[in-house]
């Protein structure tokens, strides 16, 4: 998808029409918004992602609320935002309205001039970007410290079809169907009840297993929503003078406290090991002593090991001469006795099994003592933390009470409205928890029941036919996966490798990234190998660098190399405020690794975001720049205007005595 | 940061791709890897942008087209 054109009409701030121009030629492929704070750039970011998708960015206000004021109070019912793009050779225009509250949408696709609708618009269109992948390409960066990169199903589907999985994904899906329909026609030929039952079963768990799967991703979905609030929430805690102090304090709590849990299950954890390796000892303990009698009982008999050993015996009869001095003659009553000796001699064998029988027994009895000591220890380790858990909660309470009973109705109702989000936010963990149970154990049983199925299908008479055909989808099926595993991990190399090479290029420190293959979460690790927080500054960058290696990996369609990367999604990134997040040191290397990944890049910032590392690396990609201008009805008065300088030339980005309060674009060129 | 440097990365493990590939392949697998690529352009064409075709319809397209071939 390359954006061309984008037209707004009465929307949010934007009085009126207005058609703005992307940039899209290759090397001046970015577009820059210039304004001020609450000047429209927000609005603007989110009329494209409404165009899209219908919906709106986490961090957006007022949803219900997008006919301009002005236009409304003239009597205007109605806004929409238009947008003209391309994607794989084809030119379409979208449009999405919204009229007395109820939206449509229309898709049209543009041939010599003429504007043709397409039906079943929305799906078409999500075929081009996937609504999952929308907040990948168009996002307020402000808000990339919300961004997970968690390794959540949701996640990891976005990631995949960002990828081009998804049609092999499909593929996969829609064989498992045909195989549960052969083997419907098996059990319907054959007749047999038991495999009419299992296949029954079968198809039950088959036909629930995506409704709990859907209900994982919408609880997910409801997460990232919620900690998306809840972020908000707490940084406008931290920005109000009253409660800034407190809230710095609570989050370096929580984080304290997240350690301090992780510290307890891992204590956990070894005491349950501990008692697990002591248990069998403590259980086998008496036995081990009374077979340690018995065997000293045996010993003190003389009969185990035996006084005299094999050896001993078998130089008698070769030297045919006993100890005491007697001739032991072959044939003789001396001989037979001797060689009866024999069948007890102690031999070195025998004797080396007595003493490990008797060093184990020493190990378990050292077990069962020196356990008590190191469980005690681990336990006092554990109360340690415990302690520690509990005073650090003690303080989040107090913390919490002075919020909440605050002479500010603000403060108060902040933490109030915390409350309900951490609340809601414990539920949905559950929700999920529990989505991911009913998945495993539907898995484990549809596993189980298909070998069955195997089973009881194979000692049956089914018809050559029917045996053929669900032969064919099965090893399809199974190739299918096999190879899709292969092309999976090898995405995720390049991916990873792609990463790391950005994170050694822009980073000061040496820190690398670390991709889990069964759920995609991505992780930064300190050069000791340990995790570093993804809020940090470190953190923002591996966000940014992940988000723009995932946009320039799709975009190159490797089909011949990476087989079945069929169908990639190629977007532009939109992003609103990228800058003013990250530490001034990455800022300059930032902004020029999203110029050279991406096929296309529109970035709204203020003027105070336009750092000069940030200009330098991005003004020779600028193919198209406006200005988003903040308009006020209102008298100047005492009020200030901020200007911006641009290739040696002064703006405005704001004006009063304006004849209604809007905001306006006014193209640079 | 060059645009190269992932086109390049990629043909590095390209290369080592279909190196893997043609040494790793028995006969049977290089049947099943025609069948594949044929049955995903198949699965392509059937999910095209504004086709209006139900997952049953599709699924029933799919067993037809393995049923026509012998492998």
């Amino acid at each position: 998808m390359r954006l061309q054109q984008v037209e707004l009409y009465n929307f949010r701030s934007f009085f009126g029409s207005h058609t703005l121009k992307f940039a899209s030629e290759e090397g001046k492929a970015v577009t820059v918004f210039h304004g001020e704070n609450g000047a429209g750039k927000t609005n603007l970011l989110n009329a494209i992602h409404w165009c899209i998708t219908g919906s709106f960015t986490p961090r957006f206000q007022d949803t219900g609320l997008l006919v301009n004021k002005e236009a409304a109070r003239s009597g205007e019912r109605e806004t929409f935002v238009e947008l003209v793009f391309s994607d794989a050779g084809e030119q379409y225009r979208a449009r999405r309205t919204s009229r007395d509250g109820r939206a449509t949408f229309d898709l049209f696709a543009i041939k010599g001039g003429n504007s043709t609708p397409i039906s079943n618009g929305e799906r078409v269109l999500q075929r081009i970007i996937p609504k999952g992948l929308v907040s990948w390409f168009f996002f307020d960066a402000e808000a990339i410290g919300s961004l997970e990169l968690s390794g959540s199903d949701s996640f990891k589907n976005d990631l995949r079809r960002t990828l081009g999985f998804e049609l092999v994904d499909r593929l996969i899906k829609d064989l498992e169907a045909c195989k549960i329909k052969k083997q419907r026609e098996v059990s319907t030929q054959t007749n047999d009840r038991e495999l009419k039952e299992l296949q029954d079963r079968i198809e039950d768990k088959a036909r629930m297993l995506p409704i709990q799967k859907q209900k994982k991703l919408d609880a997910e979905q409801k997460i990232k929503t919620a900690r998306a609030r809840l972020d908000e929430v707490e940084r406008e805690l931290r920005e109000l003078p009253q409660t800034s102090k407190l809230q710095v304090r609570r989050a370096s709590l929580e984080t304290q406290k997240k350690r301090s849990g992780e510290e307890k299950g891992a204590l956990q954890t070894k005491i349950a090991v501990a008692i697990g390796a002591a248990a069998p000892a403590i259980f086998i303990k008496d036995i081990a002593i009374e077979f340690e009698k018995n065997l000293q009982v045996q010993e003190t008999k003389g009969k185990l090991p035996s006084p005299y050993s094999d050896q001993l015996v078998k130089e008698i009869l070769d030297n045919k001469k006993c100890i005491c001095g007697r001739p032991v003659l072959h044939g003789t009553d001396e001989e037979n006795c001797i060689n009866g000796l024999l069948k007890f001699a102690n031999t070195s064998v025998l004797n080396q099994r007595i003493k490990n029988i008797q060093y184990l027994i020493r190990t378990v009895e050292d077990n069962v003592n020196s356990y008590p000591v190191k469980l005690s220890e681990l336990r006092q380790n554990l109360a340690s933390v415990d302690k520690r858990i509990g005073d650090i909660e003690d303080e989040l309470r107090d913390i919490a009470k002075q919020m909440s009973g605050s002479n500010e109705a603000k403060v108060r109702a902040l933490e109030g409205e915390r409350d309900i989000v951490l609340s809601q936010l414990s539920a949905l963990n559950g929700d999920r928890r529990s989505a991911d149970d009913a998945i495993a154990e539907m898995q484990r049983t549809m596993a189980d029941l298909q070998l069955q199925y195997d089973r009881a299908a194979s000692k049956l008479q089914v018809g050559e036919r029917h045996r053929k055909e669900l032969g064919k989808i099965t090893r399809l099926l199974q190739y299918l996966q096999k190879s899709l595993k292969a092309q999976e991990e090898r995405a995720l190399r390049i991916l990873g490798i792609e990463l790391n090479r950005i994170l050694q290029r822009y980073l000061t420190k040496h820190y690398q990234a670390q991709i889990t293959p069964s759920n995609y979460a991505v992780k930064l690790l300190d050069e000791h190998g340990k995790q570093v927080g993804h809020s940090t500054g470190e953190g923002q960058i591996l966000k940014f660098a992940f988000i723009s290696t995932v946009v320039a990996l799709a975009a190159r369609k490797t089909q011949e190399k990476i087989a079945w990367m069929a169908e990639p999604t190629i977007a532009p990134l939109v992003l609103d405020a990228p800058f003013s997040a990250l530490d001034p040191e990455y800022q300059g290397s930032v902004a020029r690794n999203l110029a050279a990944q991406t096929t296309q890049l529109v970035l709204m910032v203020s003027s105070a975001g336009w750092f000069e590392p940030v200009s330098k690396a991005l003004e020779p990609f600028v193919g198209q720049r406006y200005l988003v201008v903040s308009k006020s009805a209102g008298p100047r008065g005492e009020k200030p205007v901020k200007r911006m300088t641009i290739a040696g030339r002064d703006y405005e980005l704001n004006q009063y005595d304006a004849p209604r309060s809007e905001s306006e674009f006014v193209e640079i060129k | 940061m060059k645009k190269n440097d992932i086109a390049s990365l990629l043909t590095e493990l390209g290369d080592e791709v279909s190196r893997e590939n043609e040494a790793e392949l028995s006969p049977s697998e290089v049947a099943l890897s025609e069948i594949a690529k044929q049955l995903l352009q198949l699965e392509r064409d059937l999910s095209v942008p504004g086709v209006n075709r139900s997952d049953s319809e599709r699924q029933q397209r799919i067993m037809d087209w393995i049923e026509e071939r012998d492998f």
